[in-house]
C-alpha cells in the first residue's frame, strides 16, 4: 500500500525529493551541523560499502535467526493454545485468567528477567521474540475460531468427523485469515524485539551494531543502519503477504477489513 | 449471571495459585536457584515494601511523566494533521508520502538518531513516545475524517457553515471514535517505548529500575518491578475503557 501511494501520488513524490534534496544541501553547505545530520548520498554511501563488505549482512544474519526462530515458537505455541481455546470452553476458562494477566506487561521490561535466566546470547532473545509474538497471534486465533459458522461444525459432527480432524479440515481453514493476520503484526514486532534486546544485551545482532555506531560516533553507518532496518522490516512484510497469499488462495480476492495491520 | 461468570473464572484462578504455589515451593525446596527465581510471598514483599518506602512510584512518576506528555504530543498532532489530512485531499496528498517513507523506520531503531540530536534525557524519551504513538492516531484519525458521510459535509454547505465550523462541528464529532481507537491503540505503544528508552538509555524510571535490579542480582526487586509494571499497564488500558464510555456515549466498542 505504502509503496503505491508514493508512486501514484506525484505531488507527493516531488515533497519526498525535495525534503531529501533540501536535507542533502543543507547538511554539504554546512547550515545543519554535518556531523549530526550527513548528506542522504553519505549515507547511501556508506549502506552500500556496509552491504558489499557483508559487515551488515552478517549481523542481518543473526538478528533474523533470532526473529524467525522466535516468531516461529511464539507463533506456534499461540496457533495451538489460540485453537483450543477458541473451540473448548473449559480450556479458555483455564488459561484465560493467565494470559490477560500476563498480557499488559510490556515484553522489553521482561529483557532483563529474561537476561537473569537464559544469559545474554540467543536463547534469551528468542524468547523474548517469541514471547511478543505469542500475544497477537493468539488473540486473533482464539477470536477466529470461536467466530466460524457453528452450523459448519454441526455439519461436520453429523458427518462423524473426529475433533482432530474438524480442526485440520473445518476450524484452521475457515480461521486462517485472522490467524494470518495476527501473524501479520506479530512479524514487525519479532524484528523490532530481536533488535532491541541486542541493543540492551549481547554483542551481535543489527541492534547492538547500531548502539556501536552510535557510540563510535560513526553517524552515516547509524543512520545507514536504519534505514536498512526500515528496508529489511518492508521486505519482510512483502514476503508474508506473498505466502499468505498462496497460502490462502480461497481468500485470496476478498477484500481485507480495516485492520491492525493497516495501522501498525 | 454474575454467578456464572464467577465459576468460569474459577479454575482459571486456580491455575494460577497453583503455578504461584508451585514456584514458592520449588524455590525454597531449592529445586530451582532461588536467586533467580525468588519464592513468590518473598516477591510479593518487595513489592510492598518497594511501594511502601516511595522508590517504585518515584520510579513510575518518572516513566509516567514522560510517557503522557509524550502520548499527548502525539494525540495533538496526530488528531490535528490528521483531520486537516483527512479534510484538505491538497494536504494529504503533500504529506502522505514524507509519512510513508519515515512511517517503517522502526521507532526502537530511532532511539540511538534521537540520543545524538536530544540527549539521553527526558526531551529524547518522550520524543520517542510521541514519535511512536503518533503514527497510529494520524492514520486512524485520518481513516475517521474521511469515512464521514459526503452528505453530511454537503448539509454543512447548504447551511453555509463555514470551514471551521464544518471542521469542529461535523468533522470532529464525526471522526472521534476512530480517533479514540488510534488513541487506544498508541496507548500501549507509548509505555513499551518508554520503558524501552529507559532500557537503553536510562537514568530514572521503572525500565532503569528493573535492569539496575538485574545488574546488581535483586532478582526479587526485579520481578517486583515487573509485576507492578503490568498492574499499571492494566489500570491504564481499564482506566481507557472507562474514559471512552465517558467521551463517547454514542459508541459503542465491540466489547
Amino acid at each position: 500500500m505504502s509503496l503505491t501511494t508514493l508512486v501514484s501520488h506525484r505531488a507527493g513524490t516531488g515533497t519526498v525529493l525535495l525534503l531529501l534534496a533540501t536535507w542533502e544541501a543543507l547538511s554539504r553547505f554546512h547550515i545543519a551541523p554535518s556531523q549530526f545530520f550527513p548528506p542522504v548520498t553519505t549515507i547511501m554511501a556508506a549502506l552500500w560499502s556496509l552491504t558489499v563488505s557483508l559487515e551488515l549482512v552478517q549481523e542481518y544474519v543473526v538478528t533474523l535467526w533470532r526473529a524467525g526462530a522466535g516468531f516461529l515458537l511464539g507463533a506456534a505455541a499461540a496457533i495451538f493454545l489460540g485453537a483450543l481455546m477458541g473451540h473448548y470452553r473449559s480450556i479458555f476458562n483455564l488459561f484465560e485468567p493467565l494470559l490477560e494477566a500476563l498480557r499488559p506487561i510490556p515484553t522489553v521490561a521482561l529483557i532483563p528477567a529474561a537476561i537473569l535466566l537464559l544469559g545474554i546470547e540467543s536463547r534469551m532473545k528468542i524468547f523474548i521474540v517469541a514471547w511478543a509474538c505469542f500475544f497477537p497471534v493468539w488473540v486473533n486465533t482464539m477470536e477466529s475460531i470461536r467466530s466460524v459458522d457453528s452450523e459448519l461444525l454441526d455439519t461436520a459432527r453429523t458427518f462423524k468427523f473426529t475433533d482432530p480432524a474438524i480442526f485440520v479440515k473445518f476450524l484452521l481453514p475457515c480461521a486462517a485469515p485472522g490467524i494470518f493476520t495476527g501473524m501479520r503484526i506479530s512479524l514487525a514486532f519479532a524484528l523490532m524485539l530481536s533488535v532491541v534486546s541486542e541493543m540492551v544485551a549481547g554483542d551481535t545482532g543489527v541492534g547492538h551494531f547500531l548502539i556501536t555506531a552510535e557510540d563510535a560516533f560513526q553517524i552515516p553507518q547509524m543512520y545507514a543502519t536504519v534505514f536498512s532496518l526500515a528496508g529489511v522490516g518492508y521486505v519482510l512484510n512483502w514476503l508474508f503477504v506473498t505466502i499468505e497469499r498462496r497460502a490462502m488462495p480461497w481468500h485470496y480476492g476478498v477484500p481485507r477489513s480495516q485492520g491492525f495491520h493497516e495501522v501498525l | 449471571m454474575r454467578d456464572a461468570m464467577m465459576a468460569s473464572k474459577i479454575w482459571g484462578l486456580a491455575l494460577i495459585i497453583v503455578l504461584l504455589v508451585i514456584c514458592e515451593a520449588a524455590s525454597r525446596c531449592g529445586i530451582i536457584a532461588p536467586n533467580y527465581v525468588p519464592p513468590v510471598s518473598i516477591v510479593i514483599q518487595h513489592a510492598i515494601a518497594l511501594c511502601l518506602s516511595g522508590v517504585l512510584p518515584v520510579a513510575f512518576a518518572h516513566t509516567l511523566l514522560r510517557v503522557l506528555q509524550g502520548y499527548g504530543y502525539a494525540v495533538i498532532f496526530g488528531a490535528g494533521l490528521g483531520i486537516m489530512m483527512g479534510y484538505f485531499p491538497l494536504l494529504s496528498r503533500a504529506f502522505t508520502p514524507p509519512i510513508e517513507l519515515v512511517r517503517p523506520l522502526p521507532t526502537a531503531a530511532l532511539i540511538p538518531i534521537f540520543m545524538l540530536f536530544l540527549g539521553l534525557g527526558d526531551r529524547m524519551k518522550i520524543f520517542i513516545v510521541a514519535w511512536g504513538a503518533f503514527f497510529p492516531i494520524l492514520l486512524n484519525t485520518v481513516y475517521g475524517a474521511r469515512s464521514i458521510d459526503p452528505i453530511l459535509i454537503e448539509t454543512a454547505k447548504t447551511f453555509r457553515f463555514g470551514r471551521r465550523q464544518t471542521l469542529v462541528k461535523f468533522i470532529l464529532p464525526a471522526a472521534s471514535p476512530q480517533i479514540i481507537i488510534g488513541m487506544r491503540l498508541s496507548m500501549p505503544i507509548a509505555l513499551i517505548l518508554g520503558v524501552t528508552t529507559e532500557l537503553i538509555a536510562g537514568e530514572n524510571g521503572i525500565g532503569f529500575f528493573i535492569l539496575g535490579a538485574e545488574r546488581t542480582f535483586h532478582a526479587s526487586d526485579m520481578y517486583a518491578g515487573i509485576a507492578v509494571l503490568g498492574l499499571v499497564g492494566y489500570a491504564l488500558n481499564w482506566a481507557f475503557r472507562r474514559l471512552e464510555r465517558l467521551v463517547l456515549p454514542w459508541h459503542n466498542p465491540q466489547r
